[in-house]
């Protein structure tokens, strides 16, 4: 806040943002809810202005009160809050099975970063475009992909085990669009989508084991 | 045209090689006729031309060169080349002029916004004109909207086309060894086109813009409901009329999107080893992990040595049980509203439209007195003219803003003009809590 810069940041001092009852309880929900907050996304973007003017007391408030950590990463412009819920162990509470990222969304949003990113395909923004470029270009990942949703050992597929994927891909990006790493054009349509910066999260998240790569191949293959 | 008993198909399969050329045969075609045209050439000039292509295509000179290129030259006569024996000249046939001027159209500098603002200038003179006569519509729907509307959403295709060109030639100039400057060059290259591209679509919106005046002639045929007869061919053209516009936006959301990506892989270029590992991560995702069944679920297991991560905590974010109370008791009944015809709605859109129209016309109104003071006076004061506009239109702030803004950019783009701002601020006492810096605009 403007004028308090020479005070010594507490964890109450987010309180006394104008703007505090507005938006405090929204901010503070989604972020609870492993929502990724951007300038662009979720909007009104005061949501994001909230967070950035009041970073370090609502840091404390978090650390605190929670003992979890309010992060943020990415660059300047395309920078977005998160809490990192891996950091803060809740006293040995036992944690459930929905509180991870499924293991085929982890797969699905690392193939998206592939097609998009490694491969070039720069104009994908539709999940129905994903599936028919995983479909039509992509035929040894997709029956990788397809083996482990349909829990087969075949590589052959049938009408069924291909439905079957394309409602885990729609669910995936469903989730993406939950955590705030995509945004829907049209809310109904479920398809068209922009990509938020906090999509790079995912590949944070499994940063040291992708650094790490060439160690964990060496160990799998030490296992067979 | 006689359909009866006529298989398109069976009759291509039997002709396809000498009524499509080939390769070189094609190119032979054009280089003659961007020369010739429908002017008469001689066999020297169709050899010089048959040369020329085989040279730039790498095929090299063959021992039978002559005997290559006659029967090039008796090929090529078949369909697209006429032979005067008498004055032992060349001319092409008039399906050879149709095939060189439909690959010239298509290749041409794809887009002319001046020409499109011209050709649909004209569509809204003759359709202006169209209405004042009876059944004048139907005849402007046939004898110049259809011919050229075809003609005009072609000029976003070949933009769009530009778009996936841009985007396939990104795709194959990453998987290329190059050394980091020279990608970054070439990439930054298809980010110029792309912009260019981008520069392209906004100068066809703005030659799209005419397309709201036939629009606003369309809504005053339906307003008058002399439309009965031909409230299809009013569709049409109002659909074709969305169309166009819906398809430029969405050209220029579409690169809009592809930027920030482009210019990401720019910054990122540096971690194309981080790139690379999450590749071979992503492998042993697809490859090494596995599944479980326990009741009857599929659950997919990562391989040893990648652990989950969390990406929430249930037991943190509250969760609110809503229960809506009139869920709780007997649902009362609920009348019917009574069926209405879209009357309403239609008085709303046309009210909307004349607004809407209503505020394109004062617009250009207001733009207009403030160029005719300019011109009579060689200097404006634009703020004082501003509250004039806001006080005689009701204080329509739309209105005033629009003006200002029309005024200020033709000004800014005229050479022959200076604006002048004074950063004080100019208010008027019957409109308050709105102000304006000092604005003058001056002929030189």
């Amino acid at each position: 806040m403007e004028n308090e810069d020479s005070q010594e940041i507490t964890l109450h001092n987010f309180l006394k943002d104008k703007k505090v009852t507005a938006i405090f309880g929204k901010v503070d929900y989604l972020l609870k809810s492993g929502v990724h907050i951007q300038r662009n996304y979720p909007l009104p973007g005061e949501l994001y202005r909230f967070i950035e003017r009041n970073e370090d007391s609502l840091r404390l408030y978090y650390k605190e009160l929670f003992k979890v950590t309010l992060e943020k990463s990415g660059t300047e412009f395309n920078g977005y809050y998160f809490i990192d819920f891996e950091d803060g162990s809740r006293g040995g509470i036992p944690s459930e099975q929905r509180d991870y990222l499924k293991t085929e969304y982890i797969i699905i949003g690392m193939l998206f970063l592939k097609l998009v990113k490694f491969d070039g395909n720069v104009d994908l923004n539709k999940v129905s475009d994903f599936t028919s470029l995983l479909f039509s270009e992509y035929e040894e990942e997709k029956v990788a992909l397809r083996k482990l949703i349909a829990d087969a050992s075949s590589d052959k597929g049938s009408d069924f085990t291909d439905t079957r994927l394309m409602e885990v891909i729609s669910k995936a990006f469903g989730k993406f669009n939950e955590l705030g790493w995509i945004s829907w054009e049209e809310e109904q349509e479920k398809d068209s989508f922009h990509e938020q910066p906090s999509f790079a999260r995912l590949r944070n998240l499994y940063e040291p084991q992708i650094l790490g790569i060439d160690k964990l191949i060496q160990s799998l293959k030490d296992v067979k | 045209m006689k359909e009866e008993g006529f298989n398109l198909y069976r009759e291509a399969r039997d002709y396809y090689d000498r009524i499509v050329p080939g390769k070189t045969d094609g190119l032979i075609l054009l280089n003659l006729f961007e020369q010739y045209k429908n002017v008469d050439f001689s066999e020297e000039d169709v050899i010089r031309s048959i040369k020329k292509v085989h040279k730039d295509l790498g095929q090299g000179s063959t021992r039978n060169e002559y005997e290559r290129n006659n029967s090039i030259i008796l090929r090529l006569q078949d369909y697209y080349l006429w032979r005067d024996e008498i004055k032992k000249v060349y001319r092409f046939k008039p399906f050879g002029v149709e095939f060189c001027k439909r690959i010239h159209k298509r290749l041409e500098d794809s887009y002319s916004p001046a020409k499109i603002k011209r050709w649909f200038d004209e569509l809204l003179n003759k359709l202006q004109y169209a209405i004042t006569k009876e059944d004048g519509f139907v005849e402007w729907v046939e004898d110049h909207f259809d011919p050229r509307h075809t003609v005009l959403s072609e000029q976003i295709e070949i933009l769009d086309q530009q778009v996936n060109e841009s985007v396939k030639e990104f795709k194959s100039q990453i998987k290329r060894e190059y050394n980091k400057v020279d990608i970054i060059r070439i990439i930054q290259n298809i980010e110029v086109g792309l912009d260019v591209i981008k520069q392209q679509a906004l100068e066809l919106k703005k030659a799209f813009q005419t397309t709201y005046d036939i629009d606003g002639i369309l809504t005053e045929i339906l307003e008058e409901q002399k439309a009965d007869s031909f409230l299809e061919e009013i569709q049409r053209v109002r659909q074709f009329n969305d169309n166009v516009r819906s398809h430029l936006e969405q050209v220029s959301n579409r690169i809009e999107k592809i930027k920030p990506r482009i210019r990401e892989f720019i910054y990122d270029f540096n971690q194309r080893d981080f790139d690379r590992k999450s590749e071979l991560f992503l492998d042993v995702l697809l490859n090494h992990s596995s599944c479980s069944k326990t009741g009857g679920r599929i659950q997919v297991i990562l391989p040893t040595g990648v652990p989950r991560r969390k990406i929430r905590n249930v037991g943190f974010a509250p969760k609110f049980t809503i229960i809506p109370i009139r869920e709780l008791g007997p649902k009362q009944a609920i009348d019917l509203p009574p069926r209405t015809i879209n009357k309403e709605q239609q008085k709303r859109l046309l009210t909307k439209a004349k607004a809407w129209r209503y505020e394109k016309d004062q617009v250009a109104y207001w733009t207009s007195t403030a160029f005719t003071h300019l011109e009579e006076y060689d200097s404006l004061d634009f703020a004082p003219l501003f509250f004039q506009i806001l006080k005689q239109e009701n204080q329509n702030l739309s209105i005033a803003v629009k003006t200002a803004h029309r005024v200020l950019k033709e000004s800014l783009k005229n050479k022959n003009f200076d604006v002048q701002i004074e950063k004080n601020q100019f208010a008027d006492r019957d409109i308050p809590n709105i102000g304006l810096w000092k604005m003058r605009i001056l002929k030189k």
